[in-house]
């Protein structure tokens, strides 16, 4: 056996063998230990990634906010729009250190491109991406934000108007705002301070101008203008009086604020006139007088009404001559319309539009009846969500949709009433560029053959089906859902003098027969001045009105005086239910509010 | 140095195969305990991770829930005075800047999404015209067994407005968050799985406090040997989304 004779390097080879598992030991232990120092990272990746998703989302709702109202003034843009919606990487934002983040919107069924709801909705999803990896992912429901969501809102108060606060005053409800100085009025002074009772700015108040020299930014009628007595104010030379302030707002004295930012009101109603027609559509609208329908893909838009209209009722039920008899409503909701022409002036004599909504029952139309320019042979059955229009010829349009909830007069309503039911918005054209000026007066059933308004209880003024007095204390509740909520919007929204009798108010509207408007109203252009407020309020007495819905006035205007005429008893109550879920398209404010937000970890590796 | 030739020519003696088998023998015994060190530590090492890891899994669980907080629409103020804008957190109700104050065990908040039903979350326009809003609550309860406190995610019945939630809603089966926290109360339960303070407006400092009295490590070697159990208290603030700041 040959014998290994030559033993040079085994000192080499075996010095590396135990180096390699040296080697393998420390890379053991170098794996291992870091790894709570690993888990930390991911955490604080993870976290960061969270804020910069969260940016993603502010990101966008300020862009959206830019399309809508442009800081230079310029017509707002659609933000999905092919034109307008920026690209991937223009939608995309380095933030440093490797951190980046991209937006995208998605629009809900009703917001354009898939709908026209002017309320418009996304749902706004935001990646955080680490070195071009995505880390984070945050979605953000946001929704334009309605003005309805304000108890009053104005935009200028003049300097001889005051906002009375009395011991009877009910909460606001909701929040109240003036871009402009507030002037209020504490009508009994210590009576009302000393007064037990919830505070009278429920929610927040807020101004956006300051009155000089008042500590808080308020005007206080005799308090500290046109007076200085102590007794009027909530305040006194050792600073705010906690119990004042507690009693006048909740929250106290910091849920009273001045010198907030100013609230834009909408410059013209157009949407509202596009919502009537439809915003897309070819055919161009109507200039004959009248009433006049759109359909698009066979579904009905508005109701269009060419022409100043002399009386609107709102109703149900009932029932008109047709054909060789009369069609009953059952408890289908409809609105009629006379206009001032000859033989389209009389709701009494049936000479008007009916437009009736199939919203519970279904409707018989007897034979002869002209529908669609066919005479019917017998009588005919029209289901559920169709909808009719009677002309003051007595025949029936049928259309086998519902309408969208919004009318749009291009002219004046002279006199509206009624009860409405089911979700309505009615307007009239508006602009600040135009020189008309439109305007809806709230009255009562007109006797068309004199041209009196009736002033009795369910004749007047704007009721809203359902109501209900669970309380029994003689006045309507707040209604309890916005099934049948009313929108009013118009340049000048006016309680109409029609409604006094011999010039008076006090005798006509008692505490026994109050005048009710259930509506929520936006008064004014933005640019151009109107208002909501009483005609001939400066005698007459004090009546009693109630008031339920938000108030978006561009020039508040007097519903009184302080000496005791037009409107001065009565209540204004908040709609929340309304204000929720305001009427159909009632004009939004450009910013969004996030109705939901979620964030997590992005699970399936993406990049950018 | 330079072996001899006649050194090579003879061989190995003796005396010297068995000092290098000695050498030999003791370096792998070395080896061979240095491995079982580092295996035994490295085990010793999973149950401390294990322990992070259960706090830090309940940090990121109560994260990926508080997330979703957001204001429900008008509730009754603090104290009762009016109602006010709610809050996307209503519990604590009070702000405890003081670090040293007693804190509160639990977090109210109020959410689009019914996490306990599975249901697909709502859109704005939905929520807007029909503004259902869930209230959760985030807090321990004792744990199965005596084993340390659990984390629950429940859901609150939601009374009509402005009223706040105060009733748990039942039909909804809670969802544990982290389970087996807490440190020991010195009376044989534990205490303290989850400790809240709301350190200004809009934020959270929630604390989870987990001991490796509790792992569930299957070797018993896991635990920390002749040693003190661990106790660890993790941290994180919590920011709501700018959104639904107050």
């Amino acid at each position: 056996m040959k014998r290994l004779t030559n033993y040079r390097g085994s000192i080499l080879v075996m010095s590396i063998f135990f180096m390699v598992v040296l080697y393998l030991t420390a890379s053991a232990f170098l794996v291992l230990l870091p790894v709570e120092s690993r888990a930390a990272n991911r955490s604080e990746n993870q976290a960061l990634g969270g804020f910069i998703a969260d940016s993603g989302v502010a990101d966008a709702i300020s862009w959206l906010r830019y399309q809508l109202a442009p800081p230079d003034g310029s017509h707002s843009k659609e933000p999905m729009a092919s034109n307008i919606y920026p690209s991937a990487s223009d939608r995309t934002q380095e933030v440093g250190g490797g951190w980046s983040f991209r937006w995208e919107l998605i629009p809900d069924e009703q917001t354009y491109p898939n709908g026209s709801n002017p309320i418009r909705a996304y749902t706004i999803v935001s990646t955080a991406y680490r070195d071009g990896v995505a880390v984070r992912e945050a979605r953000a429901e946001a929704i334009q934000e309605s003005l309805a969501k304000y108890a009053a809102l104005f935009n200028t108060w003049p300097d001889n108007l005051v906002w009375p606060i009395s011991r009877s005053s009910e909460p606001t409800g909701g929040p109240v705002h003036v871009n402009d100085v507030l002037r209020l009025w504490i009508e009994e002074g210590n009576g009302f301070w000393g007064s037990n009772g919830d505070p009278v700015f429920s929610h927040d108040l807020t101004a956006s101008g300051s009155f000089s020299g008042s500590p808080d930014g308020f005007a206080y009628y005799k308090g500290n203008w046109q007076g200085t007595n102590s007794s009027y104010r909530p305040y006194d030379s050792n600073g705010p009086i906690t119990s004042r302030y507690n009693r006048m707002a909740a929250g106290g004295r910091d849920a009273m604020i001045a010198g907030s930012d100013p609230i834009e009101l909408p410059n013209n109603t157009f949407a509202l006139r596009d919502a009537a027609w439809g915003f897309e559509t070819s055919t161009p609208v109507p200039t004959t007088p009248g009433i006049h329908f759109n359909e698009i893909n066979g579904k009905l838009q508005g109701i269009y009404i060419e022409g100043d209209v002399e009386e609107m009722e709102l109703g149900y039920g009932g029932s008109e001559p047709a054909g060789v008899g009369q069609a009953n409503y059952g408890n289908n909701s409809w609105i009629k319309v006379e206009q001032p022409r000859t033989g389209f002036d009389s709701i009494d004599t049936n000479k008007n539009y009916t437009v009736i909504t199939l919203d519970e029952n279904q409707v018989i139309l007897p034979a002869q009846t002209v529908v669609n320019g066919q005479t019917l042979s017998s009588a005919q059955v029209y289901p559920v969500d169709t909808t009719l229009v009677r002309y003051p010829d007595g025949s029936y349009n049928a259309y086998p949709s519902e309408l969208n909830g919004v009318v749009y007069v291009n002219g004046d309503v002279q006199d509206l009433w009624g009860t409405n039911k089911g979700r309505r918005t009615i307007t009239v054209e508006g602009d600040r560029q135009s020189t008309e000026k439109h305007y809806i007066a709230i009255g009562g059933k007109e006797n068309d053959s004199n041209g009196d308004v009736s002033v009795s209880a369910g004749e007047k003024g704007l009721l809203q089906y359902n109501l209900v007095d669970e309380d029994g204390d003689g006045v309507w509740d707040v209604p309890k859902d916005a099934q049948n909520a009313l929108g009013l919007v118009a340049r000048d929204v006016y309680v109409s003098s029609s409604l006094q009798r011999n010039g008076n108010w006090s005798n006509v509207h008692p505490s026994s027969n109050p005048l009710y408007l259930f509506a929520l109203v936006i008064g004014g252009i933005n640019g151009d001045g109107g208002t909501y407020s009483v005609q001939s309020y400066q005698t007459g007495g004090a009546g009693w009105a109630y008031r339920y819905g938000s108030r978006i006035v561009v020039d508040a205007g007097p519903w009184g005086t302080t000496s005791g005429n037009g409107f001065r008893n009565g209540n204004t109550f908040f709609d929340p239910k309304a204000a929720q879920a305001p009427p159909p398209y009632f004009p939004a404010a450009p910013t969004f509010v996030v109705k939901s937000y979620s964030e997590l970890p992005v699970m399936t590796r993406r990049v950018l | 140095m330079d072996l001899s030739q006649k050194t090579l020519r003879r061989g190995f003696t003796l005396l010297e195969v068995m000092m290098v088998s000695v050498i030999s023998l003791a370096l792998m015994l070395l080896l061979a305990s240095t491995f079982r060190l580092g295996y035994w530590e490295m085990q010793r090492s999973s149950g401390r991770i294990e322990v992070v890891r259960r706090g830090r899994t309940t940090i990121d669980n109560i994260q990926r829930y508080l997330a979703s907080a957001c204001r429900p629409g008008y509730r009754q103020a603090p104290g009762g005075t009016g109602t006010v804008q709610a809050e996307a957190v209503f519990g604590p109700e009070n702000i405890q800047d003081d670090l040293h104050s007693t804190p509160e065990d639990h977090v109210y908040f109020w959410s689009a999404d019914d996490h306990l039903s599975g249901a697909l979350p709502r859109g704005a326009r939905e929520l807007q015209e029909d503004p259902l809003y869930y209230a959760f609550a985030i807090s321990p309860v004792p744990g199965e067994d005596n084993k340390g406190q659990d984390l629950l995610l429940r859901r609150f019945v939601v009374p009509a407005e402005p009223l706040i939630p105060q009733e748990w809603d039942l039909s909804a089966k809670p969802r544990y968050l982290g389970r087996r926290l807490g440190l020991p109360d010195g009376q044989g339960g534990y205490q303290d799985a989850f400790v809240v303070r709301r350190i200004r407006e809009g934020a959270l400092q929630i604390q989870v406090n987990v001991s490796s009295d509790l792992i569930t490590d299957d070797e018993q070697r896991n635990r920390i040997e002749n040693s003190a159990p661990i106790r660890l208290k993790m941290s994180s603030i919590y920011q709501l989304p700018s959104h639904h700041i107050q």
